[in-house]
């Protein structure tokens, strides 16, 4: 049993590892923070309801991000295995394909994981820096636009230094100065005085983008269950659709004839995404509760658990 | 004593590759048998295409078998137990080119359940037996293609398996390393490890195959050991160490006497191997 956990420990190991050293992965999630905290500051202070727009906006954009980071991270980790052959060596060794396959989906877990951290963060810096009555929160300002590139060059520096990896370094080193910023603006008010902690804080957006963190591990098991089979564009491509369709299932159900074999068939393929979309639960001082956010990660873990035998299914018997 | 345990076995061994209809494609390998037994090196040759690394990938369980049976260490090669007591070298280096030589021979190490100082050891010796101590923490992705062959053979003999699997093991070493693989599997045969090679290499497998198997469009040409292939059984051939003129000439008199035809003089010349190995060990150990 310690051999097989540790094989498994191994796999993923290895798979988080290639996932954080992987460029394009730390592209997304910083392209996706900037344009989460900037967009805000550019566009939202001439329409009046600032705050409202930016909890939307946020949202919308780890979405989005999530999607793209899922579908591609789940092809660069199982799909880029079996086209550049490591996958024959691995296959050589003792490995269950069983195991292989769940460690991937770990792996995958794992870098939503960090990349959910990320969004939750940079969507609490989003609120707290949008501009007020065309008023920019000018600490804040100055704090992100100074750290930031300090992570990269500490990362940088590293890499000059002791030849350690820039990229899983920079992706590091940028979530610790996220998490920073939130603890330091949490202290400090628009005009830099010391308030009480988390006063200045929307701490409802925590269980948002948690909760949409959860539908993202569910379409992470559709992402994985392809990338088996196709490469990253496709599978992006097939996630994008099924987030789409899943945001209006309910609209795609009641469109069809009234036969309950036909309605439940395809709310049991289409995953029910509006379940994990919280904007509409957060307008004015609505909150998500502690029972919303267990009933979507029963529903996540059923349906990801199908989605998982059925790309384990087509996948134990892939010739190489 | 010979050990005639079968370490592979494989009857009416077929594999055909179909399209996205089902329909045949390729039959890529076409009933063939093969037994390999406990000690050998056995070498299966044939040109591209003719169906060598689909064998292989069958004995590994990559690829299915459409009919016929084969087993390797007794047992079905789709068997995860089989893999333990298996080590395999494909033909291009397929290695995680991120990762150090010390970072991948570890986590290979790991898959095979090797751990704590049974772990440090064994790939501190593989390290130095395939001569990568120098480079042991440079990225694979920076290394020529002979070092990381040396990754990895050296990742097919993690576990000290019983049943050694190589396509094209020499490919890409300069000779010297070249000497060096074919040394390592002859000591390792002596060991009473079996070991099945796919080459292009024909020269390299006469140096180390004890049977070989000719693949030729999917089937068995010819097989057989080394010597009976090559045995050609009406000609002889005669070394004679600095003759002088005049005996040679009432030699090839004799001879031509007695068979009724001229025979062939050759001068036994050194190998351009021989002589690049001898060489270059020359000038690495001057002082």
């Amino acid at each position: 049993m310690s051999t097989r956990l540790n094989q498994f420990f191994s796999l993923v190991g290895l798979a988080v590892t290639e996932l954080f050293r992987q460029p394009a992965v730390f592209l997304l999630i910083l392209v996706s923070t900037a344009i989460t905290v900037l967009v805000p500051l550019a566009i939202f202070h001439q329409l009046g309801q600032e705050n409202h727009l930016t909890v939307d906006s946020s949202l919308a954009f780890e979405f989005v991000f999530g999607v793209i980071l899922a579908g591609y991270s789940a092809c660069a980790t199982l799909h880029n295995e079996c086209r550049s052959g490591t996958i024959l060596i691995l296959f050589s060794k003792p490995v269950s394909r069983l195991m292989f396959f769940l460690a991937k989906y770990m792996a995958v877990s794992i870098l939503l994981g960090f990349f959910v951290l990320c969004s939750t963060a940079a969507s609490l810096l989003a609120e707290r820096l949008a501009p007020r009555m065309f008023e920019f929160d000018s600490v804040g300002l100055i704090l992100l636009l100074a750290l930031t590139p300090a992570a990269l060059l500490a990362a940088a520096l590293l890499n000059f230094l002791t030849r350690r990896p820039f990229v899983s370094h920079a992706m590091i080193f940028f979530a610790l100065v996220l998490g920073a910023l939130v603890l330091i603006l949490g202290m400090l008010d628009r005009e830099g005085h010391r308030v009480a902690f988390g006063s200045m804080m929307e701490w409802r957006l925590i269980r948002a983008c948690l909760l949409e963190g959860l539908a993202l591990l569910l379409l992470a098991t559709i992402a994985i269950s392809l990338a088996g089979r196709l490469p990253s564009p496709a599978t992006v491509a097939i996630l994008t659709a099924i987030l789409f369709a899943g945001l209006i299932s309910d609209h795609l159900v009641s469109l069809l004839p009234p036969s309950p074999v036909l309605r439940y068939g395809l709310q049991m393929v289409l995953p029910d995404i509006q379940a994990f979309w919280p904007a509409d639960r957060l307008a004015g001082s609505g909150t998500l509760s502690l029972a919303t956010m267990l009933h979507a990660a029963a529903y996540a873990a059923t349906y990801g658990a199908g989605a998982l035998c059925l790309g384990y299914a087509a996948f134990r018997n892939r010739q190489f | 004593m010979k050990d005639e345990t079968l370490i592979i076995e494989a009857r009416e061994l077929t594999k055909v590759f179909r399209d996205f209809w089902g329909r045949a494609k390729v039959r890529a390998v076409n009933g063939i048998n093969l037994e390999v037994r406990r000690g050998e090196i056995f070498g299966l040759l044939g040109p591209n295409g003719s169906g060598k690394s689909t064998t292989l990938k069958m004995l590994l369980g990559l690829l299915y078998p459409t009919s016929g049976q084969l087993t390797v260490l007794g047992l079905s090669p789709r068997d995860v137990a089989v893999k333990s007591r298996m080590g395999f070298m494909p033909e291009e280096s397929y290695l995680y080119k991120y990762l150090t030589a010390d970072e991948i021979l570890n986590f290979y190490a790991n898959l095979l359940g090797l751990s704590g100082q049974a772990k440090k050891e064994r790939v501190e010796t593989l390290i130095q037996q395939v001569g990568l101590t120098g480079a042991r923490n440079r990225p694979v992705g920076e290394f020529s293609k002979g070092m990381a062959r040396r990754v990895g053979l050296a990742q097919a003999l993690l576990n000290d398996p019983d049943l050694i699997l190589l396509d094209e093991p020499t490919s890409g070493l300069d000779p010297i390393a070249c000497r060096e693989v074919k040394d390592l599997l002859i000591e390792l045969a002596r060991k009473g490890k079996t070991i099945l090679i796919c080459s292009h290499h024909l020269a390299d497998m006469q140096d180390i195959c004890t049977r070989v198997a000719i693949l030729l469009n999917g089937e068995v040409c010819a097989s057989g050991t080394v010597t009976e292939l090559l045995a050609s059984p009406d000609t002889i051939k005669l070394t004679l160490q600095s003759p002088s003129r005049e005996g040679l000439a009432s030699i090839l008199e004799y001879v031509e006497k007695e068979t009724g035809t001229r025979p062939q003089v050759d001068h036994t010349g050194r190998t351009l191997e021989s002589v690049f190995i001898e060489t270059v060990s020359r000038r690495r150990n001057a002082p």
